[in-house]
């Protein structure tokens, strides 16, 4: 795995990430270290399934919507006049 | 003995008050966190206001909840209402809690003390509380070594008694390898035991909320009062709030214990085998069977780790850009530069290393070779686990290879501090619960642990075989020397 200097500044903007040259400089090597040895996830045979089947599926209940007694929007706002109440733009 | 069961009856019995007991884990803090560095925040006058409160209340003799006075620390991801929230980010530095975390609410509840925030690597990324945007915690065992992490402040405060337990995180690892490191009991939870509600997001697929304690009966009375099921936590399970501690024995008579030899071969310590395997004997000196068996897939566990945690970390942390949360960057021209200089300038390296890679094994034509590959492996290791849990009725492995390290020696090695992560992982990766519990130290006397693993949702069998081992081992019972 080679990553050029470039290319992790790229990755660095799609992740909304400012970085300083040292920081290209340190994390380069390191970030390559890192993607070669998961290179050897390559190796590994697994069965063919979804993305989103590694979850431990027993234990996760109905995607339901459920109220909670002691919990309403307002609770969690600053300020509540009928609605949420922000600071005016000016 | 549980620590949280002698206070409590002492609270009762009027032989101890609950004021003297806040005032003298406030002391020790005051004259031990300046080189520990457990904590960075205290409560003291709330404490001590709560303290004079419950002990009215206990001369009173009204009654009270097991947990009445009990002096806790929170790992600083964990929010209490009012409170600093930092993450131990710079991003995060001047945040103050909203609300409540469903375990804060359940343990205010039940009038335990929450003393103090506590020390964490940045956004529970690391495994040594190195990766701290405000101070390095030192382990009280040794303070020239790391306590571990990344709720390495909620393990040297528990260890250097500055509180009775704590609570801490448990994405990788982080509750059970720094209780290994300070010679304390971590246990991390069933995916889903525990809510995650108020829990400062890492890895919404392997974050687990858990207790660290002196002891195996403890550790059973916290879980006990923060488990259970949460509306707020949309994956939270079913199943109702623990009651391991009353039906806590110390029992493993006729239980097959499995060893993966994978995670006790040559990357393992000597001492830290020759400690492993010392427990398995005396466990099976009374009624336990143990052998070695494979478990192959496990070598792929910390590459698919370090690609499946990332990922959501990457997604989870895009909240932070200086808009709406903490730590906004001066002088920007446009708002896009507002952004990325304040996620470049208030998060730390390792945190935006993580993000990198996240972001990198997420994009377009990296998907299926990093992401979607992590992903099918993950499913065979909990398939891996679940076959061996049909032949074993536990699975014991060393918490770390290693024991504690010294401050510095990983910092320029980012992939080698992951890789001391290969026990702790898998657990995490198939949701199980694990505990991690003291066996006897190396030869220079730093804490070993042992790791129990059961199937989901059996905490139960966990804590009476971990109590079983407690009751053998002297290392449990050892006076800690500290500083």
């Amino acid at each position: 795995m080679v990553l050029t200097p470039h290319e992790l500044q790229h990755i660095a903007q799609l992740a909304h990430l400012s970085l300083s040259p040292d920081e290209i400089n340190t994390y380069l090597p390191q970030i390559e270290s890192i993607l070669s040895h998961m290179n050897d996830l390559q190796q590994v045979d697994v069965p063919s399934q979804g993305a989103s089947d590694g979850l431990p599926s027993a234990i996760l209940r109905d995607d339901e919507p459920l109220a909670h007694p002691d919990f309403s929007p307002q609770s969690q706002a600053p300020q509540w006049e009928g609605g949420f109440v922000v600071p005016r733009l000016s | 003995m549980s620590r949280i069961q002698a206070l409590a009856d002492a609270y009762r019995q009027g032989h101890r008050l609950v004021s003297d007991e806040v005032s003298a884990r406030l002391s020790t803090i005051q004259t031990q966190d300046p080189t520990i560095k457990a904590f960075l925040s205290v409560q003291s006058d709330l404490a001590m206001a709560q303290a004079n409160d419950l002990d009215h209340r206990f001369q009173k003799g009204d009654p009270m909840p097991l947990l009445a006075g009990i002096p806790i620390g929170i790992k600083d991801n964990i929010h209490i209402n009012g409170r600093p929230t930092t993450c131990a980010s710079k991003m995060l530095a001047t945040y103050t809690a909203p609300y409540d975390a469903s375990v804060s609410r359940h343990l205010l509840s039940q009038d335990a003390i929450l003393i103090g925030k506590t020390n964490m690597d940045e956004f529970a990324m690391g495994s040594s509380t190195e990766h701290s945007a405000f101070q390095t915690t030192r382990n009280p065992r040794d303070v020239t070594r790391v306590p571990g992490g990344s709720s390495g402040g909620s393990a040297a405060a528990v260890a250097a008694d500055m509180v009775v337990a704590a609570l801490g995180s448990d994405t990788g690892g982080s509750i059970r390898q720094p209780a290994a490191f300070c010679g304390i009991v971590g246990l991390k939870p069933t995916y889903g035991r525990v809510s995650r509600y108020g829990l400062v997001a890492f890895a919404s697929s392997l974050d687990q909320i858990g207790p660290l304690t002196h002891t195996v009966e403890d550790a059973a009375i916290l879980l006990d009062a923060i488990s259970g099921f949460d509306p707020l936590d949309s994956t939270a399970s079913t199943h109702p709030p623990t009651t391991c501690y009353h039906h806590l024995q110390p029992d493993i008579q006729g239980m097959t214990i499995g060893v993966p030899h994978e995670l006790l071969g040559e990357t393992i310590d000597p001492a830290v085998k020759a400690s492993v395997i010392t427990a398995l004997d005396q466990l099976a000196a009374h009624g336990a069977r143990w052998e070695s068996f494979s478990m192959p897939v496990l070598n792929a566990a910390v590459s698919t780790y370090y690609i499946i945690a990332p990922a959501e970390a990457s997604s989870n942390l895009a909240r932070f850009d200086g808009v709406r949360y903490g730590y906004r960057h001066p002088n920007c021209r446009t708002v896009k530069d507002m952004i990325t200089n304040s996620r470049g300038h208030g998060l730390g390296d390792e945190v935006k290393r993580r993000i990198i890679i996240g972001t990198y094994v997420l994009s377009s034509g990296y998907y299926d070779a990093y992401y979607n590959q992590a992903q099918q492996v993950r499913r065979a290791i909990t398939q891996s686990f679940h076959t061996a849990f049909q032949r074993y009725d536990l699975i014991v492995t060393p918490t770390a290879p290693s024991t504690a390290f010294e401050l510095g020696s990983h910092h320029r090695d980012p992939l080698g501090m992951y890789l001391a992560d290969i026990a702790t992982i898998p657990v995490n990766m198939a949701g199980l619960p694990a505990i991690s519990i003291p066996c006897n130290p190396d030869p220079s006397g730093l804490p070993i642990g042992l790791q129990l693993i059961a199937p989901a949702f059996e905490e139960q069998r966990l804590l009476n075989a971990a109590l079983l081992h407690q009751t053998l081992s002297m290392a449990t019972h050892t006076p800690k020397e500290t500083l």
